[in-house]
């Protein structure tokens, strides 16, 4: 087997995550500090796995797409029946969680590309067979109830039909209806998420849950300004005035400590490794894959956007973390897997 | 097209990001910064309170109180010894103990902690003003679940606790902070989604000395909603001053609407204890022997003994293995597979029909009919009755009992169904355990000619009725029902019933005794039974554990009650 790796991706991907925990260590300081060897542990996990997928490689996967997307609805069904108090998002192992909506990010984009790229998108009708296979389980994560999760699927089901080249009027038609049931979905929502929505429209509706975290995040990125408080000294991470900021709110913590200077390093960091993602993708030369990794790329390109639009008072709370950066094991192991599934691309080539 | 829109995108996303932080670290980064150092921000709670809990006529059982306290915050007080020590001088109390409520009560350097409570009116006035210049010391009030009966219907109301960790980790999007307090069994557990207020609280803007200057944001606080029980207070108390200091429980249900009047578990608690900071009362009731915290009618099994003789009874009429006029002779004691059964009456009851049997309480006859009828008969209406199952009445932790039949002998005790184990079930010994509420239905089933009813203890929420519950009609004939319901009068009013301590002149009382032999010391004394006899309002039950045989304390506790039950509905005895 030849072995053939984009070691600028690789790099890349590894100083953002030693970054990442060394906030982490700040981060979780008051808190429980092997969280710091629990995400490395986690790393170190998802590069085993990362290897399987490398091995296997992508196009060998890309033709197990409407099984491993049928698992993934599976899973997502059994999660949401599983008799647990409160949110429905983990299957429980005792010793770790693993989130099976991770596993759609990967299976939906999958599943896409290898059953729907070869049809034609002439009518409008002939959008509803993809449009269904994002609601689906965009329906089952928004029951657990995980909102942004559910909705991170629309966005690479957009991009498909950007690669489809489908006529924009058409797309209109189903983002239309789409708007339209707005309401409908606002009405399934649970209070707490209608909370953030609309405290996102007027942070002054909700000062004490998320117009709290939201405020206190903006201080904290804020007080750092332009170098920072330095490591282990940022006052609203340390003194826990801001909530969850080990995991969602992560990031504040590292712009408190390293100021503008340090925040604009990451996030160079970040556009240099989308940046070097969408090469590689570009170089395949088999279409499907290509179009897989594209795919990909937008939802992780997503997921790092909304995270950091939220933290800063972009956008609504919506509970996405940032890659590399926070903590959480079972994200952690799909962007390495993500990782993995562009090298094997490269591999394959 | 889409390399296209992918690279613009990302390009304008990160610009903006960029900008952004440009604008928060740069341009406003000297007043976030000082915004920082000093966190003026910070949240004041309102809390929200709890609904009431009311009895049927709307009296008061649980409600609220105002109360005033002294918190602390951490990160304002410069000297604590000092604070401590004026604490402690102008409260009275020892400063040890200030110190450590403040120890537990700590969580984060910006959180108000909790040192003292139930700071009298007046001297709460007092101190408010004398501390306004101590930076740190806040005297506050406080909304706080008060019972004003104490131990009265405890366990029915239930009691609140402190969220446990992995309670406030799922309960976090519902409102619920850390010192949330959380209906923990009752009442307060089961109706806790409607019972719960929602907090609310002020994003205030504080001076270094703790001082408000602005008001940012503000939300209102919310009321639970009321919980009207079926309960009656009035009976509530009588019942519990008649069961006294013994061990055991009373019940009194409307038999058609399945309304519980009377729900008295004894050893009872002071769900007030819950609510002080003081834990060496709590912990008592945790580890006292008798379990004061078991609601017995709900939660504890016992052995049955001769009211399950009603059941062995049906099953030989319905079967169609006996009929009333079916005679068996009791010599004292019953012979077979070379054991000797004995009747609780050593000289014997001679020749009898089923319902004299019943009216003697003669274990002889029903070791004879049992074998007759079989366990399968025998079980098969037990659970007809609802016995051995769950009532689903409105409560927490319902314990299920036993029903035992041979694969489930086989399965946990290993051993094959002897027919010496249909002799003991058919007058309720052996390995059956019930709980009083399924017996109490049980008795309902008889009296109100065959429907199955589901206890139920809330009536209505904020004056909204929770709903019927209907009734389910068991395939049980009406002959069977009525001989039964005669040969529960005879138990009390023929001049050899079992019962007759219950008579009562003036209301037709019907009832049936129990003595339940149990490992545990002296047996258990049930009396069940139902009134008026011609048209049944209410089914009883009264239950002292280790009362002693035949019933007579319990049969006694019944005409006691029902005495004042008639009286309280203005009837003339």
């Amino acid at each position: 087997m030849k072995i053939k790796v984009d070691w600028g991706t690789f790099i890349l991907v590894v100083v953002i995550f030693l970054i990442g925990l060394l906030n982490l260590y700040s981060a979780s300081y008051n808190l429980a500090k092997y969280l710091v060897w629990k995400q490395l542990l986690w790393f170190v996990f998802g590069i085993i796995i990362g290897l399987g997928v490398y091995v296997v490689g992508t196009n060998r996967i890309l033709h197990l797409a409407p099984v491993i997307y049928i698992f993934s609805l599976f899973l997502l069904l059994i999660v949401l029946v599983l008799p647990y108090p409160g949110a429905h998002r983990w299957l429980r192992f005792g010793f770790f969680n693993f989130q099976p909506s991770q596993l759609m990010k990967i299976a939906l984009p999958l599943f896409l590309i290898s059953v729907f790229s070869h049809r034609g998108f002439t009518t409008v009708f002939s959008f509803v067979p993809p449009i269904i296979s994002a609601l689906i389980p965009a329906i089952l994560i928004a029951q657990e109830p995980d909102l942004g999760g559910a909705l991170l699927l629309f966005i690479p089901l957009f991009a498909f039909f950007l690669l489809r080249r489908v006529s924009f009027k058409k797309l209109f038609v189903w983002i239309f209806v789409g708007l339209v049931f707005i309401p409908v979905i606002y009405a399934q929502l649970q209070p707490y998420q209608k909370k953030r929505l609309t405290t996102f429209l007027n942070p002054h509706s909700d000062p004490l849950g998320s117009g709290y975290t939201i405020m206190q995040s903006k201080i904290a990125i804020g007080s750092g300004e332009i170098t920072g408080k330095g490591w282990l000294r940022g006052v609203q991470g340390q003194l826990r005035f801001l909530p969850e900021s080990h995991t969602d709110f992560v990031f504040p913590v590292f712009a408190e400590e390293w100021g503008f200077t340090g925040a604009v390093f990451v996030l160079v960091l970040y556009i240099l490794l989308l940046w070097r993602m969408f090469i590689i993708a570009n170089r395949i030369k088999l279409q499907p894959v290509r179009e897989f990794l594209l795919l990909l790329l937008v939802i992780f390109t997503a997921q790092i956007v909304i995270n950091l639009g939220m933290t800063m008072g972009l956008l609504p709370v919506v509970g996405l973390p940032l890659p590399f950066f926070s903590y959480g094991g079972s994200d952690l192991v799909t962007n390495v897997v993500l990782i993995a599934l562009f090298q094997g691309a490269v591999r394959e080539k | 097209m889409f390399n296209k829109v992918y690279k613009s995108g990302v390009l304008i996303a990160f610009l903006i990001l960029i900008s952004r932080l440009f604008y928060l670290q740069v341009v406003k980064g000297a007043y976030f910064y000082d915004l920082s150092v000093n966190n003026y921000l910070r949240i004041l709670p309102l809390p929200g309170f709890r609904g009431n809990i009311l009895d049927r006529y709307g009296r008061e059982i649980a409600g609220n109180k105002l109360s005033f306290c002294i918190q602390i915050l951490p990160d304002k007080v410069k000297d604590k010894k000092s604070v401590f020590g004026m604490l402690s001088q102008d409260l009275g109390l020892d400063i040890n103990a200030l110190q450590e409520n403040y120890k537990k009560g700590f969580r984060a350097v910006f959180q108000p902690v909790k040192v003292a409570e139930d700071i009298p009116k007046d001297k709460a006035i007092y101190l408010k003003e004398k501390y306004r210049q101590v930076p740190g010391v806040m005297v506050e009030e406080e909304v706080k679940r008060i019972y004003p009966y104490e131990n009265l219907c405890s366990h029915v109301l239930g009691y609140l606790g402190q969220l446990s960790q992995q309670e406030l980790m799922e309960l976090k999007p519902y409102g619920y902070r850390f010192h949330s307090l959380i209906g923990k069994s009752g009442i307060e557990k089961f109706y806790e989604p409607y019972l719960k207020g929602n907090d609310g609280g002020m994003l205030v803007k504080v001076d270094n000395q703790g001082r408000i200057k602005d008001i940012l944001g503000k939300q209102s606080p919310t009321r639970g909603l009321d919980v009207y029980l079926t309960l009656d207070l009035d009976l509530q108390k009588k019942a519990e001053q008649i069961l006294g200091e013994e061990r055991g429980c009373i019940m009194v249900m409307d038999v058609h609407t399945g309304e519980l009047l009377v729900m008295v578990s004894h050893p009872n608690f002071d769900p007030n204890v819950f609510l002080e900071l003081d834990e060496s009362k709590i912990s008592h009731y945790l580890s006292s022997w008798d379990h004061p915290l078991y609601n017995r009618c709900i939660q504890a099994v016992y052995p049955l003994g001769s009211i399950f003789k009603l059941v062995t009874a049906t099953a030989g009429l319905e079967s169609g293995a006996l009929s009333s006029t079916t005679r068996f002779k009791c010599p004292g004691y019953f012979e077979f597979g070379g054991r000797r059964y004995r009747c609780w009456k050593k000289e014997g009851h001679g020749w009898q029909n089923m319902g004299e049997a019943i009216t003697h309480s003669c274990n002889v006859y029903f070791y004879q009919a049992g074998l007759k009828v079989g366990w399968k008969n025998i079980i098969s209406y037990a659970r007809i009755y609802g016995l051995g199952n769950r009532t689903g009445i409105d409560l927490p932790y319902e314990n299920k009992g036993l029903l035992p039949t041979p694969e489930w002998k086989l399965k946990i005790k290993g051993e094959q169904w002897y027919p010496g184990d249909t002799v003991n079930l058919s007058i309720g010994q052996g390995y059956l355990l019930v709980t009083p509420i399924q017996v109490l239905r049980f008795i309902a089933v008889i009296a109100n000619g065959g429907y199955l009813v589901t206890p139920h203890i809330c009536k209505a929420i904020s004056g909204e009725s929770t709903g019927k519950h209907l009734p389910q009609k068991l395939s049980v004939k009406n002959s069977t029902l009525k001989f039964l319901r005669r040969a529960m009068y005879a138990v009390v009013n023929s001049p050899t019933g079992t019962g007759q301590l219950a008579r009562l002149r003036g209301i037709k009382i019907a009832g049936k005794t129990a003595t339940a032999q149990n490992p545990s010391g002296r047996p258990h004394a049930w009396f069940v039974g139902f009134a008026p006899y011609t048209d049944p309002e209410i089914a009883f039950l009264f239950f002292v554990e280790n009362g002693g045989g035949g019933g007579f304390i319990t049969a006694r506790m019944a005409k006691e009650f029902l005495e004042y039950y008639f009286r309280h509905k203005g009837k003339e005895l």
